[in-house]
């Protein structure tokens, strides 16, 4: 018995050992390609050429942030993607969390043939140049605000997350209400949504992940320079500035070369920047519904 | 939690003596059906209707022509595409790299998940969970960014690192065969910190008790995990993978074409459907074939999902999709 | 249930198809009448007389890279003049590199009536033709653009033209390219070497970098590819590779004569040069894993190589090289003579083209000839504001106004748009010889047409071929060509090519080649 008590407190520190170790690795393991960022985005230029990526910065430069904010389109292109992530994201909650309720709900006799028809449109697609003609020439979105987020309104993948959240709302709490003369609307309003707010968080934040980090919508469909979302800019900042397309351009031969390498460490670091920030505010209900949804414990 | 399961599992199968019509199925829940109908238009608009594009794929596209007006084809797009034996190749690449995504991020995460769930000190649990959920906000166009700052031949940080120690640089930009573990290894660290979020939150919904008397009876910390945490872990684990397996037919285009872009040595390994109908698109201006290799992909993922599904179902029915 | 369903949805899909085509197809047809309709009004309008009377058009252009700073002040600019000029407007759209091949397409597909758009031969300008995206401009620019006519020489036009059309405007700031090596002029005169000219001193300048750098490699260039028709084999030659890179066939030319065209592994020149390279490469000449190399620009800069390919113009690398290594300095050297008439077909790489879509094409090439009508319209689209982001420095020269920094200032990817040999301006500041190279490629005088001047090789019918013996080029032909593999390893590299049809390719060249030149009779 104590023997055993022993060698259990030993391969315990031994557990211990390997746990906490490999936490810390695999935390590190997480942070070194931030690092790498920061070093890469300070680093001058020349340093770079010569001695590749360091983690340790050997000549500190701020060159590329220069290169990025020179003119104001870093900014606008800032602006363009705030207001697409805020408006994107509300219409996207609204639009989904109403479907995913009526889904959720059993007293719909037609939700299977519904959600089946939701499944279909995630396997099966026109594909690019249908899609292309009905949203510019059917529906004439192109070059406006709206092309930027409303194709992408209902996410399937988030809106049977949220279903399966709200079939976890008891029944009987929804018939009470029914038979104090509460129509459906205000059940969903006022009982439904209050009791789902970590699933509403949750999928709030993957939408305005979504949102913040899309750019071929406004590849396809903006052609107006004031309306180009950041990622959109900061990817054409980044591809115009590689090797290949330097050696293809004749007129790096008179002009003159960017910061190419430090470039794309900058424009990374200004684009995840904001997003992460904002985790922390979802951070409480983020567990809870991210579990919920994907499996019922 | 398990108490609302028990409440909802059931009680959906009360008899309704009502007719059987639409109509009035569509009246007695109108609030309900108005509310789903802005969701209905929206995959009407948005997915069904550019679904008449499918037919592309047995067309000989014609830019002037336009969809309509394009003559058909039959078969030829799928002939050439299954002839050309690309076709097993990039469905081989698909299948392989997510399966290889699957096993090690499963083992890792729930690894993982079990070592932080053992963790006492609850700051130090806070900040490693933050950090390692942290890469799951990088967009993959960040993250190929970033790969090339490590793998870059000429001046990547490993290169740089290996040549500071007088090692000798590896070329990765023409090791096709690396390829696959690297994109493992940004698979893991883009996923991991979001997989084990929800394997924590399950294990930490265990009940306790077994664990005390478990330790009382002189059970080790490795002894605990292997005969009571795997075996009650398994169906969380079992779900989570069948819904992967469901889509192992998707190439993650953001992620290949952000990591491997347009390098051609690598395509041996790494060309997944998803960036070869790309590829299709940009290089060949085959619209046709482009769609013809869509419509096949599309194929094989249906009959996956319903596949994973139906087992989802057989298993645990309120987990399944549908 | 299911089945229902499906049912259901496929009336659904069907429902829709009519709907939609019956949409397109009015659709078609009342844009097609609008077309006519304001082409033929705008061609009344300019057979009236003015172009006071002309309908206010908005000329909207889709162009490759970044977008340049100060744009849209420039555009303003521009567009007065253009008011007064057309009564049109200009607007100029970018996609970076990466994303503008996929998108021009995507838009080309679907219709999109942007007037202009950038395509090359290395994008897909030939398949973009035969799906008739573009306009033949022939008859457009006899009518309405004799000063883009006289602008460009008509040997660039000709030379030029895709299935004997005019597909798209040529665009380059010299008539022709020129190819040759960079290398480090510094080290030359350390060694106490004389201006490199010959093969043979070039080698000597290789050994003497072996003999005395440690550690710096003398000779590399990109894997995926041979550098041997960059100076070494096609000297005083028009080279054109039927086939492309990695299923060519090397055809040589000169002002009169088109040599036999063989396959590659009988061609003279070539094993001339298969010999050069491999005693090169065993005397530790040329990097051991060349085939792997991806990066030779960024290898030269950092001063790990000695030598590489190079552009006839030096300019801003010189800058660059100097700040990583001091004193640094990059020489362009080319094994023909410097003086001597250069032999060419005058291809040029990039193209403007008219969307066969474009509302009002006869506008659009009224605004392209507005570009070369005056050689300040060229000025202010290609340089920007004259005095603000440019100033003029006399004989066809510009510079940097005082104190502004190159990095923020306007600079419009010319050659995406309006390059043309003689509007083009040279910087002040530039190198003498990159002044010489200038002033010698835009010389119609020190050019000589070779014989296949205006070939277009038609890859379509040995399109499977192509595809088969590119396979299989880098692990066989590759390794002989860049020296890195021993030549008595060419009779099974030639046995696999021939396998995989090269000679099929081979034959097509032949065929394309005398068709031509009977033609040409």
């Amino acid at each position: 018995m104590k023997r055993s008590k022993i060698l259990n407190n030993k391969s315990n520190l031994v557990y211990n050992i390997v746990a906490y170790s490999s936490i810390i690795l695999f935390s590190v393991f997480c942070l070194l390609p931030f690092w790498l960022m920061v070093a890469g985005a300070f680093t001058d230029e020349s340093a770079i050429i010569q001695n590749g990526y360091q983690l340790i910065p050997k000549k500190f430069s701020l060159d590329a942030f220069d290169t990025i904010f020179a003119g104001n389109r870093v900014l606008n292109a800032y602006k363009v993607t705030v207001l697409v992530t805020i408006m994107g994201t509300t219409l996207a909650m609204i639009l989904t969390s109403m479907m995913a309720y009526g889904l959720s709900l059993k007293t719909i006799k037609y939700r299977n043939q519904i959600s089946f028809y939701v499944v279909f449109t995630m396997l099966f697609s026109g594909g690019l140049v249908p899609w292309y003609i009905l949203i510019t020439q059917y529906l004439k979105l192109q070059d406006t605000i709206w092309v930027l987020f409303v194709p992408y309104l209902i996410n399937p993948w988030y809106m049977f997350l949220l279903r399966k959240f709200f079939t976890t709302i008891p029944e009987s709490l929804i018939e009470s209400a029914k038979i104090d003369g509460a129509n459906d609307f205000y059940i969903f309003v006022k009982i439904a949504l209050p009791l789902s707010l970590p699933a509403l968080a949750t999928i709030g934040l993957f939408y305005s992940l979504f949102f913040w980090n899309d750019w071929w919508l406004g590849l396809l469909f903006v052609n107006d320079r004031r309306l180009q979302p950041l990622q959109l800019l900061l990817r054409a900042l980044v591809s115009n500035l590689s090797s290949e397309v330097q050696a293809l351009n004749p007129n790096s031969k008179q002009g003159i070369i960017p910061p190419a390498y430090s470039v794309r460490m900058a424009t990374s670091i200004i684009t995840i920047g904001p997003i992460v920030l904002f985790y922390p505010f979802v951070q409480k209900y983020f567990v809870k519904g991210l579990t919920v949804g994907a499996v019922k414990g | 939690m398990s108490k609302v399961l028990c409440e909802t599992g059931h009680s959906g199968k009360k008899v309704r003596l009502r007719k059987n019509g639409i109509l009035h199925e569509l009246l007695k829940n109108k609030t309900i059906y108005l509310m789903m109908l802005p969701g209905i238009l929206f995959f009407f608009i948005f997915a069904y209707i550019p679904m008449v594009g499918v037919i592309m794929a047995f067309k000989d596209y014609n830019i002037k022509k336009g969809i309509f007006g394009s003559s058909w084809n039959g078969l030829d797009n799928f002939k050439f595409f299954f002839s050309s034996g690309d076709a097993f190749r990039i469905t081989f690449n698909t299948v392989y790299m997510n399966l290889l995504f699957l096993i090690f991020s499963t083992v890792i995460s729930v690894a993982l998940a079990i070592f932080l769930n053992g963790v006492t000190k609850k700051v130090f649990k806070k900040v490693t969970q933050s950090v390692m959920f942290l890469p799951y906000f990088v967009s993959w166009a960040i993250v190929g960014i970033i790969t090339q700052g490590f793998f870059a031949s000429e001046n990547g940080a490993i290169n740089s690192f290996l040549k500071s120690i007088n090692m000798e640089p590896v070329s990765w930009n023409s090791s096709p065969e690396l390829w696959p573990f690297i994109l493992v290894i940004f698979y893991l660290w883009k996923w991991c910190g979001y997989n084990v979020v929800i394997y924590l939150a399950t294990i930490t919904g265990f009940d306790t008790e077994c664990f005390e008397a478990a330790a009382i009876d002189g059970a080790s910390k490795f002894q605990q995990i292997r005969y009571i945490t795997i075996p009650l872990l398994m169906p969380t684990i079992i779900i989570l993978t069948l819904l992967q397996i469901g889509k192992i037919f998707y190439g993650d285009f953001g992620m290949f074409y952000s990591i491997i872009g347009d390098n051609g040595i690598l395509y041996a390994t790494t060309d997944v459907i998803d960036t070869y109908v790309y590829r299709a698109l940009r290089l060949m201006s085959d619209f046709g074939m482009a769609s013809a290799v869509g419509l096949y992909q599309s194929l094989m993922c249906f009959v996956m999902v319903f596949g994973s599904n139906l087992l989802v179902r057989k298993y645990q029915s309120d987990a399944a999709l549908f | 249930m299911f089945k229902k369903l499906i049912c259901l949805l496929l009336a659904g899909i069907m429902f829709v198809s009519i709907f939609t085509a019956c949409g397109s197809k009015t659709n078609d047809s009342t844009t097609t009448n609008s077309t006519n309709e304001s082409s033929d009004e705008a061609k009344s309008g300019s057979e009236k007389s003015g172009s006071e009377e002309l309908a206010p058009y908005a000329i909207s252009a889709f162009l490759p890279g970044d977008t340049p700073l100060h744009l849209d002040e420039v555009l303003e600019e521009a567009n007065k003049k253009l008011k007064d000029a057309l009564n049109v407007t200009l607007s100029i759209n970018f996609a970076s590199w990466t994303d503008f091949p996929n998108k021009a397409q995507v838009m080309i597909a679907a219709g999109d009536e942007t007037d202009l758009i950038f395509d090359a031969p290395w994008m897909h300008l030939p398949q973009m033709i035969s799906a008739g995206a573009y306009l033949d401009l022939e008859q457009l620019l006899n009518e309405h653009a004799p000063d883009l006519l006289k602008a460009f020489p008509k040997l660039m036009i000709d030379a030029n033209r895709q299935n004997g059309k005019i597909m798209g405007i040529p665009l380059g700031d010299v008539l022709s390219s020129y190819h040759g090596l960079w290398i480090r002029g510094d080290l030359r005169e350390k060694y106490g070497m004389p201006p490199i000219e010959t093969i043979e001193q070039y080698e000597q300048y290789l050994m003497k970098v072996k003999e005395n750098e440690a550690g710096m490699i003398p000779l590399t260039w990109l894997g995926n590819y041979c550098i041997g028709p960059n100076g070494f084999y096609d000297a005083g030659y028009d080279v054109v590779l039927f086939g492309g890179n990695n299923a060519e066939v090397d055809i040589f030319a000169t002002a009169d004569e088109v040599e036999e065209i063989v396959p590659i592994y009988e061609n003279p020149h070539v094993l001339e040069w298969i010999n050069m390279v491999r005693k090169w490469y065993l005397a530790g000449l040329i990097e051991k894993d060349q085939m792997t190399q991806k990066d030779e620009t960024g290898a030269f800069k950092s001063g790990k190589v000695a030598s590489i390919k190079g552009d006839y113009i030096v300019g801003t690398i010189q800058n660059q090289i100097e700040s990583i290594i001091p004193g640094a300095k990059v020489e362009f050297i080319s094994f023909e003579g410097k003086n001597d008439k250069h032999v060419t077909n005058f291809a040029q790489w990039n193209f403007i083209c008219v969307n066969a879509n474009a509302k009002d094409p006869v506008r659009v090439v009224k605004f392209l000839n507005w570009m070369y009508e005056d050689q300040a319209n060229y000025d202010l689209l290609r340089y920007g504001i004259k005095d603000v982001h440019w100033v003029d420095a006399g004989d066809k020269m510009y510079d940097l106004p005082q104190g502004i920094d190159a990095s923020k200032n306007y600079n419009f990817p010319g050659y995406t748009l309006m390059w043309n040999p003689n509007f083009e301006r040279t910087l002040a500041t530039s190198s003498e010889d990159d002044k010489f190279y200038y002033k010698k490629l835009r010389d119609e005088n020190m050019l000589v047409p070779s014989m296949l001047t205006g070939f277009t090789p038609d890859l379509e019918p040995v399109k499977n071929e192509i595809a088969k013996v590119s396979a299989i080029w880098p692990s066989t032909m590759l390794p002989i060509l860049n020296g890195s593999v021993d030549i008595s390893e060419l009779p099974k590299a030639q046995k696999k090519l021939e396998d995989a049809g090269y000679l099929k390719i081979v034959e097509e060249a032949k065929k394309q080649v005398s068709e031509f030149l009977a033609n040409k009779k």
